[in-house]
């Protein structure tokens, strides 16, 4: 009896022993572009901020649940609502072994350096948006205050302080422009070699406040997905972060282990200043024509996919409502076709296609050229085809969409991909954002009031109350027909462990991570 | 002698001129194509729009395009191609990143190419309306017809995946050592130079039919050469005009890059820089790119053309 007993404490043992976190190996991670690694000029480009989350330290990490956890600052109060005071970690230095500062003649990250951040991010371009900060100044070496001009309740949104990495000022201004290549910071990885375009080389930093599990890491630039898929299949690289929804039900059968990373809105959108769908009920009878869930089922595998009524994906918990949103959504061609007649569209001449004034109900569906989005478009426009509406899907370049919804230039129906971060509505549909972020040119006092006043109530029930009104009065007034929420994802070999990148970045050593390769 | 120096200092006064015009198409191009950087920044929320306005005026993306051509004609004659709208990193910088890896691309490529066209030419002409000539015309044909991104991804299945023998991506590391950089080399320039091989081997062979069947041969033949040396020294020299020609094009043109190869094997040449130039409307690097292209290929023209001095003398440049 002993005996088993015993085998049976070995081969646990053995598990716990297997599951325990070594240390050591160099993490291969493929990129799509690296082009500069400056933490205040990084824009939103993914892969320039996934090496710059090695690099630097931010001010705060943000969890998968995009909550706040200390970082730099271990902890912060609101004294009021325009006052924000962060108390930073003790004893965290900047890397050395570097021209700016040699080996072992580093100094203390301080308050004036979040300080002397905070207002290079608001002057370059960072991507982030910091113009409600008013000053900020520090208190002493460990605490920083900062005002905003009106209360902020997404000051520790990832595109405002929650991605506010800390540089120090004697490294940017010795090093000028080669900063964006050989940048200093105090974050777990330093940088080796930086090559744009080609591959980021990192190694551990020896001196950072948490225990690092990785030798190194390196971002390799494979910018086709097959070759890059081989790469993982062939052990070149340890993770592809970017892959489509078919290679990873492939990869998951291979025995890779697949990571969810977020979720990004698909939709239709609509100019609404631009005939025909600047008339309500044509906004409205085309959403109730369309079989949303069976073009839905035809193409995205189950698992990646979660049916959108509104545009708040689940990772935006203040306005995700999908109980609040379904009701609004039916499926009835037969009342939609009556919505259209009553809007004075009819098949006067017999061709089988719905018109007005002589001039043919015609939809031309400008969409980027993305595989999924693509299929899903098809489907959609055979089906309004099918019910008498002359609708086509065009495949347009980038630039190309994106400057025919700036400027109004489209046919005035799109495809609708969108930032769905936690201000997402906010850019989309405030009519402050016409001409830039707001595309459907959509102009409602009552929305924008919703989303102004959400957008400064501090409290969280009240601002998800305040941003569920808003975005039930877009979807009232048909601006989008949501399609659906696609789940982005990642592939990593199944020896890597402890990692994430939900939200959109990697993140390898935090509090709450520590990546680790098996052996 | 001076008469070459003439020539070679009139052509490259036509190339300085070229290259002006295409700078000015290339601008009123781009400026006039839809979509702007700083647009697509703005749509996504990346940038507010203080900072937009700062950068446009920055840029001198407010003036019209015919101004900022002007400007970027004297910034140019100083020797400055700018700065990217995505990176901030100098245009010259990126180019001086990506051009030596096309060159070196581009040179292995046409090694390869020649290395089995030229063989394989030569024998299809000598043993005409033969199996080797059968053989070689289907290798040719073959070698054209195969798209670029089918071999590749069919090389990195086999050799990189399958038989571990190569590496599948990258421009391999010199601190590595030289057979590093010669094993990340080996599958793109076999891809790229397979379809070249294809089209050098049939122009070898064609241009060696014509000479050998040119009197001067049949009396060389009379008098008792060995077929061997009528085909080397005698014929080959002189079939090698349309060839070099050809060649010389080809290696112009693969120094704007090779796109899909590029992207395929994760090559970081021009080809990369300029198609996502092109797709970020990042306009200094477009023009950068290009410029680099256009003054590649006069350069390589220029070359192919004293060349053929060389190759047959009674070639004269006045």
């Amino acid at each position: 009896m002993n005996k088993k007993l015993l085998v049976m404490l070995f081969v646990l043992g053995l598990g716990f022993w297997g599951l325990a976190a070594q240390t050591g190996g160099v993490l291969r991670i493929r990129a799509l572009q690296l082009q500069n690694i400056d933490a205040h000029q990084l824009l939103g480009r993914n892969d320039d901020i996934s090496v710059a989350y090695q690099v630097y330290d931010p001010l705060i990490h943000l969890d998968e649940n995009l909550m706040p956890r200390p970082a730099l600052a271990v902890s912060w109060e609101c004294p009021d609502d325009t006052t924000w005071v962060f108390h930073l970690r003790h004893g965290v230095m900047f890397q050395d072994g570097n021209e700016v500062f040699p080996e072992g003649q580093s100094r203390e990250v301080t308050a004036e350096d979040v300080v002397y951040s905070l207002y290079r991010a608001k002057e370059l371009p960072s991507g982030l948006d910091l113009r409600s900060v008013a000053s900020a100044r520090a208190i002493d070496p460990y605490t920083v205050e900062i005002k905003t001009a009106y209360p902020d309740a997404f000051l520790l949104d990832v595109n405002r302080l929650g991605r506010l990495f800390i540089v120090p000022r004697e490294a940017v201004e010795k090093l000028g422009n080669d900063f964006s290549l050989r940048p200093v910071g105090s974050g777990p990885f330093k940088i080796v070699s930086f090559v744009p375009q080609q591959r980021a080389v990192l190694k551990r930093n020896e001196d950072y406040w948490l225990p690092v599990n990785l030798d190194g890491v390196e971002f390799i630039v494979i910018p086709d997905p097959q070759t890059s898929r081989m790469a993982l299949e062939a052990g070149e690289i340890d993770i592809d972060w970017f892959i489509d929804v078919t290679t990873a039900e492939a990869l998951a059968k291979e025995g890779f282990v697949i990571q969810r990373r977020g979720y990004s809105y698909r939709g239709i959108g609509f100019n609404v200043t631009k005939p025909p769908f600047d008339d309500w009920r044509v906004r409205m009878a085309l959403s109730m024509m369309l079989d949303i869930d069976a073009a839905i089922r035809a193409v995205l595998p189950a698992d990646f996919v979660v049916r959108a009524y509104g545009q708040c994906p689940p990772s935006v918990p203040h306005g995700y409502d999908p109980e609040g949103l379904a009701p609004l959504h039916e499926y009835n061609p037969t009342e939609g076709l009556k919505l259209l007649e009553a809007a004075g569209w009819r098949d006067t001449d017999g061709d089988g296609f719905l018109d007005k004034d002589g001039q043919r109900l015609t939809l031309n569906l400008e969409i980027l050229p993305e595989a999924i989005g693509v299929r899903v478009f098809t489907i959609l426009a055979t089906q309004l085809r099918s019910l008498g509406i002359d609708a086509k899907v065009w495949q347009v370049d980038t630039s190309v969409w994106t400057d025919d919804l700036l400027t109004g230039k489209g046919s005035g129906i799109f495809f609708d991909f969108s930032y769905a971060g936690p201000t997402g509505l906010y850019s989309l549909f405030h009519s402050t954002a016409i001409g830039t972020s707001n595309t459907h040119y959509y102009r409602n006092p009552a929305v924008d009031y919703f989303l102004d006043r959400a957008m400064r109530t501090l409290d969280f029930e009240k601002r998800s109350q305040l941003w569920k009104r808003a975005q039930r009065i877009v979807v009232e007034d048909r601006v989008i027909i949501p399609l659906y929420f696609q789940v982005s994802a990642g592939a990593s070999s199944p020896k890597v462990h402890d990692w994430f990148a939900w939200g959109g970045f990697i993140r390898l050593v935090t509090p709450d991570y520590n990546a680790w390769i098996e052996k | 002698m001076f008469t070459m120096l003439n020539y070679i200092i009139r052509r490259l006064l036509i190339g300085l001129f070229t290259l002006i015009c295409i700078t000015f198409i290339v601008f009123a191009l781009v400026s006039l194509a839809p979509g702007d950087p700083i647009r697509l920044m703005l749509a996504s929320e990346r940038i507010n729009p203080e900072l937009a306005q700062r950068m446009i005026q920055y840029y001198k993306l407010d003036q019209p395009w015919y101004m900022r051509y002007g400007a970027y004609l004297f910034s140019l004659l100083h020797g400055d191609l700018g700065y990217s709208l995505t990176t901030r990193n100098k245009v010259s910088l990126s180019i001086a990143r990506a051009f030596p890896n096309t060159v070196l691309l581009t040179c292995a490529s046409m090694g390869v190419a020649i290395l089995i066209a030229i063989p394989l030419g030569i024998i299809a002409a000598a043993y005409r309306n033969t199996l080797a000539d059968y053989s070689a015309l289907v290798a040719a044909l073959i070698g054209v017809s195969m798209p670029n991104f089918w071999l590749g991804l069919m090389l990195i299945l086999i050799f990189g995946l399958r038989l571990k023998w190569l590496p599948i991506f990258g421009i391999g590391r010199l601190e590595r050592g030289l057979m590093d950089v010669i094993s990340h080399l080996i599958l793109p320039s076999i891809t790229l130079g397979s379809g070249l091989a294809g089209l050098l081997m049939r122009l070898t062979r064609s241009a060696l039919l014509d000479v050998l069947g040119m009197e001067y041969i049949r009396t060389a033949r009379a008098k008792g050469v060995a077929e061997s040396q009528v085909l080397i020294k005698h014929s080959f020299r002189n079939a090698m005009i349309p060839v070099l020609t050809t060649a010389g094009l080809q290696f112009g043109s693969l120094l704007g890059g090779a796109m899909i190869v590029e992207t395929i094997f994760a090559w970081p040449g021009m080809g990369r820089l300029a198609i996502q130039a092109v797709q970020e409307r990042d306009f200094p690097v477009i023009q950068g790119t290009t410029l680099v292209f256009a003054a590649s290929f006069i350069v390589v023209t220029l070359i192919v053309d004293l060349l053929y001095a060389v190759i047959d003398p009674r070639i004269r440049y006045e």
